[in-house]
């Protein structure tokens, strides 16, 4: 069976999300569509304001309706997310789909010692308590690398980055979830502790044959660990495919040139930086008449300003959102 | 003073706070000279002390013991019109141009004042030098009259070179600069920092925890752990051969565009706290190539090829 014919996990269609203020509608997602298989680890990737973790939110049903206009559809297996009930979300959540973000001390308790932030999710979405909720903590705790009842008495401010970045990854896979939304988890943590965090995931990801939803803007974390990337640019996607050919074969300009302001550690001076001009632009919810990407882009035409592009198959399971594609351009000068 | 006297040098440096009846040892014996015109990175994880080893130089922590001296001049111990006259050698640039832009000053006017504190302009000449310093940071000067809120992050960290250069500094200190932005915009400050330096013969002292950012702006690098120096190498020596085991085993944690995913054993265990740092070498009880020697005694640095590195390995 080709990776084609198996049936995705998570099915993301013409999502838009727009916020609406009394002074203007911002559409920070428009009509994205992806999918994610079971097993697989999916990157989505951009900068600050690509619409990636409004993405990640829209699939837990996370925005503060009706501010938030989603449209769409994501459907997890057989099941719409979209416009689920807030009790269907609730089972949704936790059991089969769950997020590890950013800043972990913004997702475990303050107040609650590690213990009782494990028991009230093995409680709720289990009705596991007592000793079966104790051996189901101990061993869950062992799978993120934290041996003994020592840190289950722990506050969250006892600990370290690492650590409760470990603990709140133990707690989203206590329900054994189909899908992990993993929103920048190693963002704020030091190198050496971003490696173990990423040999972690790695290792539960293969051993539980569990689908990651990566949201990052580190091309190096991609490579360590995604299969497939999704590049996201003014909320829309630019580009998507496996995660060699994005990071080594680039063929929008948006990708190629991400890659190229990134100073490198393994080239000597830091290899050659070649910032992108400008700013990315200001998101309103009017009809693009024009790239979006056309007044940074180095490699811009006459065409580009004639109509947004569409997003076009570039063969196998390549996507790109450009008439003038790095690799073709290549190919045409040599 | 002597052509080769280095701009900054700091001696046996020692920063200690009281905390909980411990001794947090944040900066506990550093050494080291930053020449003119020179970039010196000093990089490290959390807890290592390069902020705290910053901000004792430029007065906001007190110095415990040890001494630094900028242009000959000592730092420690300074009269109040000695400290300003001082900090207009040595100037800061914040992670978070945010925090340090006064929100009500408009840029003309955030500009302006140390333009006049110091006597670098003077009433009927301010105007002019406001535009001069935006356009020498690549901002359009026709933007003086609006407010910090008006700007991105990377025009807001422009604006605080700007200010920062305002009183013709030799020293900057660029604490995590580019931290806060997007790679496309960091890009554009590392390359306005490097085209500044090769225009006014600046020197930086450079604190980062991206080792890719360092590669591309540092001449020499200072790898901190637990208060202390534990290599100091030319930058590409220290990336292409790395002689202390945590600077190899930082260097072997970094993800890289060049690698797929790999088989590297992460190094193991935490960053110890300041406050209670292992006997011996601080860095034994995570290291792989620790022997005997390692727990007992304290190692020295000790020279390796264009600098130096605190492991008996290299003895």
């Amino acid at each position: 069976m080709s990776e084609q014919d198996v049936p995705e996990l998570l099915r993301v269609r013409d999502l838009s999300v727009t916020f609406v203020t009394p002074e203007r509608s911002v559409r920070a997602v428009d009509r994205i569509s992806f999918d994610v298989r079971p097993g697989e680890v999916v990157g989505l990737v951009g900068e600050s304001g690509c619409g990636k973790s409004v993405t990640s939110l829209s699939i837990l049903g996370l925005h503060e309706q009706p501010a938030a206009r989603v449209t769409g559809s994501i459907r997890l297996g057989e099941r719409e997310l979209l416009g689920a009930s807030p009790a269907q979300l609730r089972e949704v959540r936790g059991n089969r789909v769950s997020m590890i973000f950013q800043d972990p001390l913004s997702s475990l308790n303050p107040y609650l010692r590690v213990e009782e932030q494990l028991s009230e999710v093995l409680d709720l979405h289990l009705h596991l308590r007592g000793p079966a909720a104790r051996a189901r903590m101990l061993e869950i705790l062992a799978q993120v690398g934290i041996v003994g009842e020592e840190r289950l008495r722990a506050y969250p401010h006892q600990l370290s980055g690492g650590m409760r970045q470990r603990i709140s990854t133990a707690m989203a896979l206590l329900c054994n979830p189909e899908l992990l939304i993993a929103d920048e988890p190693t963002t704020m943590l030091d190198v050496t502790i971003q490696a173990q965090i990423l040999e972690l995931l790695r290792s539960l990801q293969r051993e539980r044959q569990m689908s990651i939803l990566f949201i990052t803007h580190d091309l190096g974390v991609v490579s360590e660990i995604c299969d497939r990337v999704i590049v996201m640019y003014a909320g829309r996607i630019v580009e998507q495919a496996r995660t060699a050919e994005v990071l080594h074969a680039p063929l929008h300009p948006y990708t190629e040139a991400l890659l190229r302001s990134t100073p490198r550690v393994d080239v000597p001076g830091g290899g050659s930086l070649h910032p992108i001009g400008g700013l990315p632009p200001r998101l309103s919810d009017a009809k693009l008449d024009a790239c979006a990407f056309a007044p940074r882009c180095p490699r811009v035409r006459e065409g580009c300003t004639n109509g947004e592009p569409a997003l076009t198959n570039a063969g196998g399971e390549r996507l790109r959102r450009c008439i003038a594609p790095v690799a073709e351009m290549e190919s045409a000068r040599s | 003073m002597t052509e080769h006297a280095p701009l900054l040098e700091v001696r046996d440096l020692r920063v200690h706070f009281a905390s909980e009846g411990n001794v947090v040892r944040a900066v506990d014996g550093v050494d080291f000279d930053l020449r003119a015109g020179e970039t010196l990175a000093l990089v490290g994880e959390s807890g290592c002390g390069k902020s705290s080893l910053a901000r004792a130089l430029v007065g906001l922590n007190p110095i415990t013991s040890g001494a630094a001296q900028l242009n000959g001049r000592t730092i420690t111990g300074l009269t109040r019109t000695a400290a300003r006259a001082f900090r207009r050698e040595l100037q800061l640039v914040f992670q978070d141009p945010y925090a340090s832009l006064n929100p009500r000053f408009t840029i003309a006017q955030t500009l302006a004042e140390p333009l006049l504190l110091h006597r670098k302009a003077s009433r009927s000449n301010v105007d002019s030098k406001v535009s001069e310093l935006l356009g020498q940071v690549g901002l359009d000067p026709e933007l003086r009259a609006r407010y910090p809120h008006e700007f991105s992050g990377g025009q807001r960290q422009r604006i605080s070179i700007a200010r920062a250069l305002a009183v013709e500094p030799s020293l900057l200190l660029c604490d995590e600069v580019t931290s806060a932005l997007d790679v496309s915009i960091q890009a554009q400050i590392l390359e306005l920092l490097r085209s500044i330096q090769r225009t006014r013969g600046l020197s930086y002292l450079f604190i980062t925890h991206d080792l890719g950012v360092v590669r591309y702006i540092a001449h020499r690098v200072a790898v901190m752990y637990v208060g202390q120096i534990v290599e100091l190498r030319d930058t590409e020596s220290l990336f292409e051969s790395p002689a202390h085991p945590y600077t190899q085993a930082l260097l072997a944690s970094i993800p890289r565009v060049s690698r797929a995913a790999q088989t590297r054993a992460p190094l193991p265990g935490e960053v110890p706290s300041p406050a209670r740092p292992p006997s011996g070498c601080r860095f034994h009880p995570r290291c792989a190539l620790a022997f005997d020697r390692c727990p007992k005694e304290h190692p020295d640095l000790y020279p390796v090829p264009n600098g130096s590195s605190r492991c008996f390995l290299n003895e």
